[in-house]
């Protein structure tokens, strides 16, 4: 029982961090289609650009991460202001190739700028640090700040959606584009706002990456994955899917390393999507997409 | 208008040159290149002219279905990594070349398939989720059946030989390389204009319209990605051989994206534009091999700008150069 538990909390704690990318990702492709694949360089990039802030400049962490937020913010909006409108005016294909595009050119510039090695960014908590919960259960103190950060996003935001102006435009905006613009929302504007709070939310589950993995270009590349596999299971179009999409996901990979085969741990992401895109496309919360002739 | 632009036979539609010069020109190419790759060429040249040709079948492949059918794909690797091994399990076991060749593309082919099963249902991203989602599976599983694949040590590749006579001579191996690109490159010219082809566009520019017209979507689909499998296919079980073992991380996400680019910067639906965005991408990276971090910058890049400024790619171009060219005093 104690180790079941154990597996569930370890499940939700990488499950946060999914969860965290996938939701950026929902947003992103609710509101404008685009399916971003860059999503991870995005995050990647706005990592050392907090370990750039910290280490080379040598600003206080708080202050680092602010910088990188804010980078982060500016980047996701500026570069669908840019780029992507445009490019959605080529279809589909056109989109998700200037995404991988994008992935290409951030990690390949991160690499000239920083290097390929893996640098390891200690920061906020001690991971070795481990918090005993009641009924035998553990916790790392790393893992605590993750879940706990995964919560208050998810909160915030839904609050955000759901009260404030803005939230309600970016509902309006993702429903249907040309009444929302009939209705006096500025589009485009909306849109851009949502990249950047997409990318905010990709820069944090990169900066609480960091401290495990250690920086380097690719090091976004693996959870991305993970996360459109937890999109595409709770729903490409449901935010709330995403976030159930990642716990779940995380759970399933952790019981499917200790309770079946611990190599296979990280091809179930795939598996998964495997069967969801075949027996359910619309994912677990997703709306089937309706063609119109 | 010119009168050589009307078509007044059959036998002109059916000609796979039009006007004199094309059939001169493309005749001119290729002894240029035998020659060239027989007498002058050193062995590095020879070797980054066998990439260019397995690279130009693999991108054709891939133009078949992403350019002609409009399915998206980022799986393609992963067919040249099932061409590779499929080939190379037979051949080690002393099948002849000439019989494992093709098995690897008809393997690569059955799962073409299969993947298009579930394409079926699926549209733009999903799909590319999907593909991804094949790419990624079999990496991992040629990375596991070590009693198959040999994991991720991979497996040695033997010396190719067909009878007793051996290829291993970068030379003699480029002819069979380059034979093999040619018959691809006539039979997907002639497979897009035939029935076929013109189902697959229809696909492409209107499922519903296609289906009404009484194009199938499930046999045209699947059609589809079989047969860009067996073309890709045909490209990895040759690509094997270019280097003593192959293993699961040759043919990753990466090499995927690289033939995505090679079509879309090349021209999408034109078998010259593989041609042309394969030679391009290969020379490209021949010129940085030793920094790649400079060579995805500049891959992305050209990627982006193609795409936002050009989406016809060099085909594009080269299309308008000529255009201004014929009717050039106005």
């Amino acid at each position: 029982m104690t180790l079941f538990l154990q597996n569930l909390l370890n499940g939700f704690s990488a499950g946060s961090l999914y969860a965290l990318l996938a939701v950026g990702i929902v947003l992103v492709y609710k509101s404008s289609e685009v399916l971003n694949f860059g999503h991870g360089a995005f995050a990647m990039l706005s990592t050392f650009v907090a370990y750039h802030a910290a280490v080379v400049w040598g600003f206080g962490l708080l202050a680092s991460f602010a910088i990188a937020l804010a980078f982060a913010f500016v980047l996701g909006a500026v570069i669908y202001r840019v780029l992507l409108d445009r490019a959605r005016e080529g279809g589909e294909h056109a989109v998700v190739m200037v995404t991988i595009g994008l992935l290409l050119v951030f990690e390949g510039t991160s690499g000239a700028i920083w290097g390929t090695d893996t640098k390891a960014f200690h920061h906020l908590f001690d991971e070795l640090r481990v918090i005993e919960l009641p009924g035998g259960v553990f916790l790392t103190h790393h893992d605590a700040w993750i879940i706990a950060t995964a919560l208050t996003m998810v909160v915030t935001l839904a609050l955000f959606f759901r009260f404030t102006r803005v939230g309600i435009a970016l509902r309006a905006v993702s429903q249907n584009e040309v009444a929302a613009q009939l209705m006096g929302v500025r589009v485009a504007r909306v849109q851009s706002l949502i990249w950047g709070i997409a990318t905010v939310l990709g820069a944090i589950a990169g900066i609480l990456t960091a401290p495990k993995q250690g920086l380097e270009p690719a090091m976004m590349f693996s959870p991305l994955l993970k996360a459109f596999a937890a999109a595409v299971l709770g729903g490409v179009n449901s935010v709330a899917g995403a976030i159930i999409g990642g716990w779940l996901l995380g759970v399933i990979e952790v019981f499917a390393g200790a309770y079946i085969d611990p190599a296979w741990q990280a091809s179930i992401a795939f598996l998964i999507i495997v069967l969801v895109l075949t027996v359910r496309p619309e994912g677990l919360l997703g709306k089937p997409e309706v063609k119109k002739v | 208008m010119n009168n050589d632009e009307l078509k007044r036979e059959y036998r002109e539609d059916l000609t796979l040159f039009e006007g004199p010069w094309s059939r001169g020109l493309a005749l001119f190419f290729v002894v240029a290149l035998i020659v060239y790759s027989q007498f002058f060429a050193g062995n590095y040249v020879v070797f980054v002219m066998i990439s260019i040709v397995l690279f130009v079948i693999a991108a054709v492949g891939l133009n078949l279905l992403v350019g002609y059918t409009g399915q998206i794909s980022l799986g393609h690797a992963a067919f040249m990594a099932i061409g590779a091994y499929t080939h190379v399990i037979l051949y080690s076991k002393g099948a002849p070349l000439l019989v494992t060749v093709p098995a690897g593309a008809l393997m690569a082919a059955i799962l073409g398939f299969v993947v298009g099963i579930p394409a079926l249902r699926l549209k733009g991203p999903y799909l590319a989720i999907a593909t991804l989602g094949f790419q990624v599976a079999t990496d991992q599983i040629l990375g596991r059946w070590d009693s198959l694949t040999g994991g991720r040590m991979g497996l040695g590749v033997p010396g190719p030989e067909i009878g007793s006579y051996s290829l291993a001579e970068p030379r003699t191996y480029f002819l069979l390389c380059f034979a093999v690109c040619l018959l691809v490159l006539v039979g997907a010219y002639n497979l897009t204009r035939s029935r076929i082809g013109r189902a697959f566009v229809a696909i492409r520019d209107n499922e519903t319209a296609a289906e009404a017209m009484g194009v199938g979507l499930t046999t045209y689909k699947t059609m589809a990605f079989a047969i860009s499998a067996f073309v890709t296919g045909l490209a990895g079980a040759l690509f094997a051989h270019l280097s003593d073992r192959i293993n699961p991380s040759t043919f990753n996400l990466f090499l995927s994206i690289e033939m995505l680019v090679m079509v879309l910067v090349g021209g999408l639906a034109s078998i010259l534009g593989s041609v042309l965005g394969a030679t391009f991408l290969i020379m490209l990276q021949q010129g940085f091999a030793g920094a790649s971090e400079y060579q995805w910058i500049i891959v992305g890049t050209i990627l982006i700008a193609v795409l936002l400024f050009e989406p016809m790619g060099m085909r594009g171009r080269w299309l308008r150069m000529k255009y201004y060219f014929k009717a050039w005093p106005f």
